[in-house]
């Protein structure tokens, strides 16, 4: 009964997560211990199978490679990401926003289409060999270290946001301090400033690395081209290779869930000993300071970072959607718009599964939002005791392949009991819906816990004692002071599922195909043009509608300091 | 004091926080009209009991009744909203984004109040408050006092049952602090506020107090008007709180008269407050006393001086010191003076004019300034 | 302040429409589909022949039976783009497509196993399907009208539980080169003419593992020359440097790049590369290409069982065929029935040979480790 609203609320919060997360996930890993569970039949399941993944070639190669690629990621990732978000928040130099907007491009961007550019770029045939003659990209890029840059350049996002939040504020008593002392600033920064972002630094290392090891888009994307399997595409291969074999995924799903609580539980005992709330009244926001000589340098090494990271990956789409033939190169005859056309002739499949992700991820977006805005309430305020868990789930979508959630999606809503109450939902677009939620959670949550990090709680108990109720306190109080970020969760989350590939095209219900999945069709089938065309327009649109939004939505002047 | 039914009253209150024990079992009653001004260093519980009252956390054992009704227990948690109090936080928790009318009147609309109405128990309490003209501000555009005033107004807007004060001064210049407490403290009464006030500010609660409660390590020390705190300190650690920095060791002498240290060769008899304590000749005890309560009564010649051990030794004038003064500070009015005694401990003492270092001098301390504690092996 | 409650509750508005909208959309399919399939037993058949009489048929069974509940729903891999029209306008039933890759669709059915919504499969997956019927899923012992049309090297793949009927089948391999690398002579000619050192690092193929299509295609090997020679023929391919790519449409890039010389390439794949203008010849070898055959099976426990089967039956009518061979995109191919014509410019001796579907599909889990484990090897 503590605070009962605050339990309410946690409660609450956990069941929408063990629904939309845990059960589905749930329902794969027990096809270990049951593998009949959902089709009415109790037969234990073989638990060898668990210690396979030290016997089978495949399996061990994977979980080798998925470490590998997922723990140099992390590292180079979060340096990276952390490096950039330091210089970004301490100097001022032309280009910078830039970079700010390119960072939401990529966090937005679905690994399956990065990964796809990145593979247009550099294979044997590529641009990079046709257009340039650098015949030692191919080389260069598919090998390990090849693909943890790849990753790299999609991933740190994830450790440039966190770093960037938390140097939004600064306390220069605390350096100034230490530069009295007679340190240099250099050392300042080592001994001071890096220690207090050390959360920050963490955090995002954990985002990225949960992210890392489940993707899926980029060993599938490559995999036509270097063998690079990793625990996210043997998952996919037992999924999607008759005999099925859930029980497999279910064991495999297994030890990613394992290394991803892993990675959170080193997490949590690296901040768990310090304290580092170190905000006080004499918090001043961070103003970047002129750049000086150095301006000129930091906008050429920012312009060349942004072509590679952007330009390459989207670039390579961008070519891909013009050319007539991908071999024939750059010439003149050899640029069309006979793609595009191709988009809007026929049955207008493209249009139709567009028009339909849209809706979906609006709704996801708009749901989403209010899930996660529960959850980061419940993380940041509440003393819910099984906070803890809310957080795990909150996050494990993240890295839990989209393919492990769709079948665990239709074994959870495609149960016969469920149709009398009208929620057999497999087979329906709500399932989309649900499914794209899921898959939003961890990108909104982020960000509101950033942004309700920033809003002390006397607030809220100021408007408590008002006598205010506690939706009011939400409407009135919290959600004015925390506007941007739920505006910038929102559409972010909108981005991200328009082009969710791995849940759509397990999910999606019959007659209802959705862009990814058109998209996905027509790069199986080597149409590529028509693929990069599709991926052109789709995305076009989505940042169009993003655009606009922002405009309308986000309230220029006014600054609001807490 | 009354005797009607108290407004408050407080049993056996427990709290912790995993491992760390908060409150111990705390019980007072408090009146109506009545201003409780809780004192303590920070970590002594004052601001987790200020929580329990207001409903922002739930007590693990004891009561909370409000006006006879039970608000808080283990069992039964009345929200926030519903009981009736209302608060100016530390911070002032004034909401960024609205302005200070919308701030003051955020709880009357949920009151379900006229438009009109509104508008004039706002006005009043600007005018009351000297806030005219600031209505349309936001609270980053306000100096610290305003926004004091801010949160105080937007407090008494609801005309709660019963008001808490968090630290209500802490974030203001001294100048400021003693206009404002003065200024709350005939705001209050004029309105005939029940105030819970939390501060570690000891002018500040005698400023505002008519009874104190002095909290240390989750418990009670001491719970009495401003005056009876001040002359009577319950222990030796209120003592200390309340001003009396002075502290001596020394051996308890009983005596006709009642209780004595002997400190060196001087018998310095002292107040024993509730001498329910086994105090036996010869056990080791401790007196405490405020700088101001040193009365010095002759300077030496230099001559004299030169033997400051001896003399020490030979000085057994009752209640009197010998010291030697070691530098003085100005504080504008007087001179704060560090002195030593024979065996090197150290006080302070306050005197109209400078005094030479290693002057050697006597100083008189009445037995009522004299705070007698027995030292308990901790 | 007002304003901007008034937004969030329009938000809050907007998200409550937005669901209520597509839940809605489901539904309002779902009448407008069950409409017509009241619509449907009045619509005259404009179809002549046999599919009259199919229509017939299914109307007494209408009457005396059970009625269909729903509308059918076709999981398939190919043929999305025409069968659905084509099916309604002849027999008036309206039918629901999921196409999806060969992979997909069997993950669907596998999944779904507990509550199917399914009625037919119509898949090139002839060993996936048997294990499907195997597992009791699909429906025994019915037996098309239309099942006369096969032609006898079609009727033997008919199981004796009658799980499914073939419609056709294409290689899923055969043999192609790049004429600009190798002469006709130089070329191999039989599946073990790939083992040759001449052909070392050259060749490549698809990884059965992962593409649907390859699994027909070795299993054909390892059904003629039994596990252990199977496994021997391939491992000599892979000490000769075999290349094996995830899916069939990856050799073909890797043949247009040059990086293979020789490759066993799924037929549709490796027809349109010539089409298409690449220097690619195609050869099918004597002893045969290994088929891919598709099948099409019944849900056991369909509720449309009128549907479904006419949607059989549908499949099993030259006609239907020779439209799938003249407008399809996956128009290569043998068809099952008689009085089809092949694409004129397919092989007319092209020798197709399968697998026998029991062993292949009993085999099946056992043969795709082998290739996925050998692969990382």
């Amino acid at each position: 009964m503590l605070r009962n609203y605050e339990n309410r609320i946690g409660w609450s919060t956990s069941l929408i997560l063990a629904i939309l997360v845990m059960f589905p996930l749930a329902a794969v890993i027990i096809q270990v211990i049951l593998p009949g569970v959902f089709f009415g039949e109790w037969r234990l399941g073989n638990l060898n199978l668990l210690l396979e993944i030290f016997r089978r070639p495949l399996w061990q190669k994977s979980l080798e490679n998925s470490i590998v690629l997922a723990v140099s990621t992390t590292i180079l990732g979060t340096l990276l990401g952390g490096i950039l978000a330091m210089i970004r928040s301490n100097w001022r130099f032309p280009t910078a926003k830039l970079l700010d907007a390119s960072v939401w491009m990529l966090l937005i961007t679905p690994s399956f289409i990065l990964s796809q550019g990145w593979v247009m770029f550099a294979a044997k045939n590529g641009f990079a060999v046709q257009l340039f003659g650098w015949d030692w990209v191919p080389t260069a890029v598919f090998q390990p270290a090849g693909l943890i840059m790849v990753m790299t350049l999609s991933k740190f996002p994830l450790a440039y946001l966190s770093v960037h939040a938390a140097m939004e504020w600064k306390v220069d008593q605390l350096s100034d301090a230490a530069r009295l002392c007679g340190v240099s600033a250099l050392r300042v920064w080592r001994t001071i400033q890096a220690p207090l972002l050390l959360p920050a630094f963490l955090a995002g290392a954990a985002l990225v690395f949960m992210d890392t090891i489940g993707d899926f888009g980029l060993p599938a994307s490559i995999a036509a081209i270097y063998r690079f399997p990793t625990l996210p595409y043997s998952i996919y291969t037992a999924i999607y290779t008759s005999p099925i074999r859930f029980d497999m995924a279910g064991v495999l799903s297994f030890y990613l869930v394992l290394l991803i609580s892993f990675a959170m539980l080193l997490q949590f005992y690296a901040t768990r000993s310090s304290r580092y709330d170190f905000l006080s009244a004499r918090a001043v926001p961070t103003v970047p300071k002129s750049a000086g000589k150095y301006g000129v340098l930091l906008t050429v090494l920012n312009i060349i970072f942004l072509l590679v990271v952007i330009g390459i990956p989207l670039g390579g789409n961008l070519l891909m959607s013009i050319f007539r033939t991908q071999s024939a190169g750059l010439s003149l005859d050899n640029l069309t718009l006979s793609h595009y056309a191709a988009l809007f002739e026929g049955r207008q499949e493209l249009l139709i599964g567009l028009r339909r992700s849209l809706l979906i991820s609006g709704s996801a977006a708009i749901l989403g939002l209010l899930v996660g805005v529960m959850v980061s309430y419940v993380l940041t305020y509440s003393t819910f005791r099984f906070k803890r868990w809310v957080e795990v789930f909150s996050l494990v979508s993240l890295a839990v392949p989209g393919v492990v959630l769709g079948i665990g999606y239709i074994f959870v809503w495609n149960q016969r009991w469920l149709e009398p109450l009208g929620l057999l939902l497999y087979g329906k677009p709500a399932i989309l819906v649900l499914a794209a939620i899921a898959g939003a959670i961890p990108v909104i949550t982020r960000i509101m816990v950033g942004a309700m990090a920033k809003v002390p709680r006397s607030l809220l108990d100021a408007a408590q004692l008002q006598g205010d109720s506690f939706i009011n306190r939400f409407r009135l109080i919290l959600v004015p002071l925390v506007r941007g970020a739920l505006l910038s969760a929102a559409l972010a989350a909108f981005g991200s599922s328009v082009f969710d590939l791995a849940v759509n095209s397990i999910l999606f219900p019959p007659n209802y195909m959705t862009l990814p999945v058109t998209i996905n069709k027509a790069f199986e089938d080597l149409n590529f043009g028509y693929a990069s065309a599709a991926t052109v327009v789709g995305g076009g649109i989505v940042i169009i509608i993003i655009l606009l939004l922002e405009l309308l939505l986000r309230r220029k002047g006014r600054a609001v300091s807490i | 004091m009354s005797t009607s039914k108290p407004l408050l009253e407080i049993r056996e209150l427990t709290k912790s926080f995993g491992s760390f024990q908060a409150l111990l079992g705390i019980s007072f009653d408090m009146h109506e009209g009545e201003i409780i001004s809780v004192l303590g260093p920070s970590g002594c519980g004052k601001s987790t009991l200020l929580q329990l009252v207001a409903g922002l956390t739930q007590p693990d054992g004891g009561e909370i009744t409000l006006s006879g009704e039970t608000i808080a227990s283990r069992k039964r948690m009345m929200p926030p909203e519903k009981r009736g109090v209302n608060m100016v936080f530390q911070d002032y928790a004034l909401w960024p984004h609205m302005n200070v009318f919308d701030n003051i009147s955020y709880g009357l609309k949920h009151q379900k109040m006229g438009r009109d109405a509104i508008q004039g128990r706002v006005l009043e309490l600007i005018n009351m408050l000297h806030l005219d003209g600031l209505q349309k501000r936001l609270p980053p555009q306000l100096s610290g006092g305003q926004q004091q005033r801010v949160a105080i107004a937007r407090a008494l807007a609801t005309r709660p049952r019963l008001m808490l004060l968090d630290e209500p001064l802490s974030n203001l210049d001294m100048r400021l602090r003693i206009e404002m407490r003065t200024e709350m403290a005939y705001l209050f009464r004029q309105l005939g506020m029940s105030v819970f006030h939390v501060t570690h500010d000891p002018d500040e609660a005698f400023a505002m107090a008519d009874r104190l409660l002095i909290l240390r390590g989750g418990k009670i020390d001491q719970i009495g008007t401003p005056q009876e705190c001040y002359s009577k300190p319950a222990s030796r650690w209120v003592a200390s709180l309340l001003g009396a920095i002075n502290h001596v060791r020394g051996e308890v002498v009983r005596t006709a008269s009642g209780v004595a240290l002997r400190i060196g060769s001087t018998i310095l008899e002292g107040n024993v407050g509730e001498s329910g304590m086994a105090w036996t000749d010869g056990s080791q005890a401790e007196v405490l006393f405020r700088p101001e309560d040193l009365n010095i009564t002759r300077q030496l010649s230099l001559s004299e001086a030169e033997d400051f051990e001896g003399l020490s030794q030979l000085n057994n004038v009752h209640n009197e010191l010998v010291m030697k003064v070691m530098y003085c500070t100005f504080e504008g009015k007087r001179w704060r003076c560090k002195v030593e005694l024979a065996d090197g401990t150290s006080m302070y003492l306050l005197h109209d004019q400078p005094l030479e270092p290693h002057t050697v001098l006597c100083a008189s301390l009445s037995k009522q300034f004299a705070y007698l504690y027995l030292i308990e092996e901790d | 302040m007002k304003k901007g409650s008034a937004r969030y509750n329009a938000l809050i508005l907007m998200s409550v429409v937005m669901m209520i909208i597509v839940s809605a959309c489901g539904g309002t399919n779902n009448a407008v589909n069950n409409n017509s399939i009241a619509a449907a037993g009045e619509q005259p058949a404009n179809t002549a022949a046999k599919p009259v009489e199919v229509k017939e048929e299914v109307k007494e069974e209408v009457k005396v039976e059970v009625k269909d509940e729903g509308t059918l729903t076709v999981y398939l891999n190919d043929f999305d783009e025409m069968i659905g029209p084509m099916f309604e306008e002849a027999t008036g039933y309206k039918v629901e497509l999921v196409p999806g890759n060969g992979a997909e669709v069997m993950s669907r059915i596998q999944a779904e196993k507990g509550n199917p919504h399914w009625d037919v499969v119509w898949i090139d997956a002839m060993p996936s399907i048997y294990g499907l019927g195997k597992d009791g899923q699909l429906l025994e012992g019915w037996s098309p009208n239309n099942i006369s049309n096969l032609t006898d090297a079609y009727k033997q793949y008919v199981p004796e539980q009658q799980y499914y009927y073939p419609t056709g089948a294409h290689a899923a391999g055969i043999i192609v080169y790049n004429k600009n690398e190798l002469t006709a002579e130089q070329a191999p000619k039989t599946w073990s003419d790939f083992s040759k050192s001449e052909y070392k690092d050259v060749i490549g193929m698809a990884d059965p593992a992962v593409a649907a299509p390859a699994f027909p295609y070795v299993a054909w090997f390892f059904n003629q020359q039994e596990m252990d020679g199977g496994k021997a023929y391939y491992d000599s391919l892979f000490s000769n440097g075999l290349h094996v790519y995830p899916k069939n449409p990856n050799v073909v890039t890797a043949l247009t790049s040059g990086e293979l010389k020789v490759a066993a390439l799924q037929e549709s794949n490796a027809y349109k590369m010539v089409n298409k203008g690449d220097p690619i010849e195609i050869i099918w070898p004597e002893e045969g290409a290994p088929a891919s055959v598709r099948v099409a099976a019944i849900q056991k426990q369909t509720k449309n069982p009128n549907a479904a089967k006419a949607f059989v039956e549908f499949l099993l009518d030259p006609r239907t065929q020779q439209l799938l061979i003249d407008n399809g995109e996956e128009s290569y191919f043998e068809p099952s029935v008689k009085d089809v014509t092949p694409k004129a410019d397919r092989n007319p001796n092209a020798k197709l040979v399968a697998a026998d579907a029991a062993w292949a599909s009993e085999h099946e889990a056992e043969i795709k480790q082998w290739f996925a484990d050998k692969a990382v090897q």
